[in-house]
């Protein structure tokens, strides 16, 4: 038996990318007063970077997938949802779409070492920002294996570009599908590999990804100081990130962690089997949640609201659910690093107003608080290992 | 690769349906506002030309979520009505039906039943109770919330961990046909209170569900399914079969429905099901074409 691989691949087969002058943004800078805006960057059209003969419009190219359908739709409904009622004055920012949505708007051009077109300064980490959107393809890198395992201590071969987690191992991901196709206990083992957003523009700069590490550092501001040089510019609270391959389970320190610089709360799916779905239905269940209630907990709140999305294929046999946007057995998952196990709890416990301010526990990573909600059992089909 | 331009949505069958025209539940929501008046004066008179499958709207009345001391109507616009008590905040939407309510952020939580089938049965005597039809409700499912803390590299972050709360969704099935669209999904504690819930479950027309019925029964037949099967662009890759879908609970009107044969045409990991008619012609819902006309970007 052969593991579906948990995530649509795109392969890079291309070189250079087109990085020119013309990739400078021409936006005026506007100091915001509070922490109220909402960023959107949403991708359904990858035309123009997919190979045809290892060429394509937009080179380096990419094999292995085609263009989505419901990224916008999504975006769009969970911003007009957001500001329905909006009790709290949240208020839009940028909407980026296909490809005016660059892979440098998540990276911080601060960071030693970074490309000087990287713009998060400007687009998903802008000052002023509480809440960054982003829903389309993510990159896989061969984390996912066929590789059979009952235990983390068995998955010690990664391939190649991907790595075992701080535990030494892999993870061992146990789920209602690996189950039935291997029997009772098996599971399959999960490599580290960095999580990275898939854009596809003229005007991209690295490449068209951009990677949650090195480059990435979301949320630095000058209520924490600076990250990794990443000054304190930045400023969005809430990051949601609607991708393949966003947290891989389970690597939180080797894959998660590295974009915190202030950012509160990384939201995002994690899938031991299958994919995510080109999800409709996404963004409106997680903004219905602030709707209903904005006196409510953001974290719990944005896992939970994986039950009110009802198109995917679901888990299948054994998994019990027929939906969630996931096109096997996966969780929607809110991860939060901090200084003190306090801030952590407190940063998991927060509302929505929280988001328009900034908190002063976001100086380390030290401590990782995480909650998800998962269309399987996850006691009954653990995973373990990773780190 | 998938053909994204010259998009066309289906003629909406037969809508239905404003909320209002339709007992169900313990109360019934306000009339629609804010909806789109080219479907909803179609949906009228097709809902005049054929029976109404009843929805469910669930209400504040008939529900068992935490609320807290004197809840009181906080907010009521076009699209939203909102209680909110000492605990927590129940919402509706009048122009759909949709509901939702959840505790505050500074409210204790739970104990919560951690037993998928009991916490299932639980929740599906709940909402038939409140007055959810019995013959509509298909397979219950349930979403499993898991969690965990720890300092840096600490062996407690590196495992999945035991389950802290589930929530239960009841699917739809109306004579045998899947309606994709609805749920109704509570998170249930020991003692019997609800302290997270959502419920979309929108009045059907009639004609839609017998137009669904009679097309799953020509599918049955393996020659006409080859022979529908072979008008699509190409092989289908997953195959969901006939099923009801409709507008869902983020668009401010009454709900339309739509029959549908669902399949995905290509190999991705992600991709979505898409969406054939009777005559095997591509339609999109209405949430899947709504769009943001973006920011205005220049470099």
């Amino acid at each position: 038996m052969h593991l579906v691989r948990p995530s649509y691949i795109l392969t890079q087969t291309g070189a250079a990318c087109l990085a020119t002058v013309a990739c400078l943004t021409l936006k005026p800078a506007i100091a915001m007063a509070q922490n109220d805006g909402i960023e959107l960057e949403a991708v359904n059209d990858y035309s123009g970077c997919l190979s045809n003969n290892n060429t394509c419009t937009y080179p380096p190219c990419f094999t292995g997938g085609g263009s989505l359908s419901y990224s916008i739709s999504s975006a769009t409904a969970f911003i007009n949802t957001m500001l329905s009622t909006n009790s709290l004055g949240f208020t839009e920012g940028d909407f980026w779409e296909n490809n005016t949505v660059y892979d440098t708007d998540f990276l911080d051009p601060d960071i030693t070492g970074a490309n000087s077109y990287d713009d998060d300064t400007w687009d998903f980490d802008e000052n002023g920002y509480a809440i960054s959107y982003y829903q389309g393809h993510g990159l896989s890198l061969g984390g996912g294996t066929s590789q059979t395992c009952t235990a983390a201590s068995q998955c010690n071969n990664p391939p190649s570009g991907t790595s075992v987690g701080t535990t030494g191992y892999g993870t061992c991901a146990i789920t209602p599908a690996s189950v039935s196709q291997q029997g009772l206990g098996w599971g399959y083992c999960i490599y580290a590999q960095t999580p990275q957003l898939v854009v596809c523009s003229p005007y991209d700069s690295n490449g068209h990804e951009a990677a949650l590490s090195p480059y990435m550092a979301l949320g630095e501001n000058s209520t924490v100081g600076a990250w990794r040089g990443a000054a304190t510019n930045g400023g969005t609270a809430l990051a949601i990130v609607r991708m393949s391959w966003g947290m891989s389970p389970f690597f939180p320190w080797t894959n998660w962690a590295p974009a915190f610089a202030g950012l509160q709360i990384y939201a995002g799916m994690m899938v031991p089997y299958g994919d995510t779905n080109d999800s409709a239905g996404f963004g409106g269940a997680v903004a219905s949640v602030y709707n209903s209630n904005a006196s409510s907990t953001v974290a719990s709140g944005y896992t939970n609201a994986i039950s009110s999305i009802t198109d995917g294929g679901g888990c299948g046999t054994g998994g019990l659910s027929y939906h969630g946007g996931i096109n096997g057995c996966g969780c929607q998952v809110a991860a939060t690093f901090t200084d003190t196990s306090a801030d952590g709890s407190a940063i998991m416990g927060e509302s929505w107003s929280a988001l328009q301010s900034n908190a002063g526990s976001q100086t380390s990573t030290d401590w990782l608080y995480w909650t998800a909600t998962c269309n399987y059992d996850p006691s009954t089909y653990p995973w373990s290992g990773g780190g | 690769m998938r053909q994204l331009s010259g998009i066309r949505t289906l003629e909406c069958i037969a809508c239905v349906v404003a909320v209002s025209s339709v007992g169900c539940g313990a109360d019934r929501a306000p009339e629609p506002s804010g909806t789109t008046g080219q479907a909803l004066a179609s949906s009228a008179a097709d809902a005049q030309a054929s029976s109404v499958i009843p929805g469910y709207v669930h209400t504040l009345n008939a529900s068992k979520f935490r609320i807290g001391q004197n809840p009181t109507l906080e907010l009521s616009t076009g699209v939203l009505q909102q209680w909110r008590g000492s605990l927590g905040a129940f919402s509706t939407d009048p122009t759909n039906g949709w509901s939702m309510a959840s505790l505050d952020s500074t409210t204790p939580r739970g104990p919560y039943i951690v037993n998928a089938a009991t916490q299932n049965a639980a929740v599906r005597d709940y909402f038939l109770t409140a007055g959810l039809p019995a013959d509509q409700v298909g397979p219950v499912g349930a979403d499993f919330e898991v969690g965990g803390s720890g300092q840096a590299n600490s062996q407690a972050t590196f495992a999945s961990g035991s389950v802290r709360s589930i929530n239960s969704v009841l699917s739809r099935v109306v004579q045998g046909i899947r309606v994709v669209e609805s749920f109704a999904w509570a998170k249930m504690t020991t003692g019997g209170d609800v302290d997270m819930e959502a419920v979309f479950w929108p009045p059907l027309d009639g004609s839609v569900v017998n137009s669904a019925v009679n097309f799953a029964a020509t599918m049955a037949d393996p020659a006409m399914h080859a022979a529908y099967l072979a008008k699509l662009p190409s092989p289908p890759v997953r195959d969901g079969g006939v099923v009801i879908h409709h507008t869902d609970f983020t668009l401010h009107s009454a709900s339309s429905a739509y029959v549908s044969y669902d399949v995905t045409l290509d190999s991705m990991s992600s991709a979505s099901m898409r969406h054939f008619d009777v005559n095997g012609n591509e339609f999109w819902l209405p949430q899947e074409l709504a769009a943001n006309p973006g920011s205005i970007r220049k470099r």
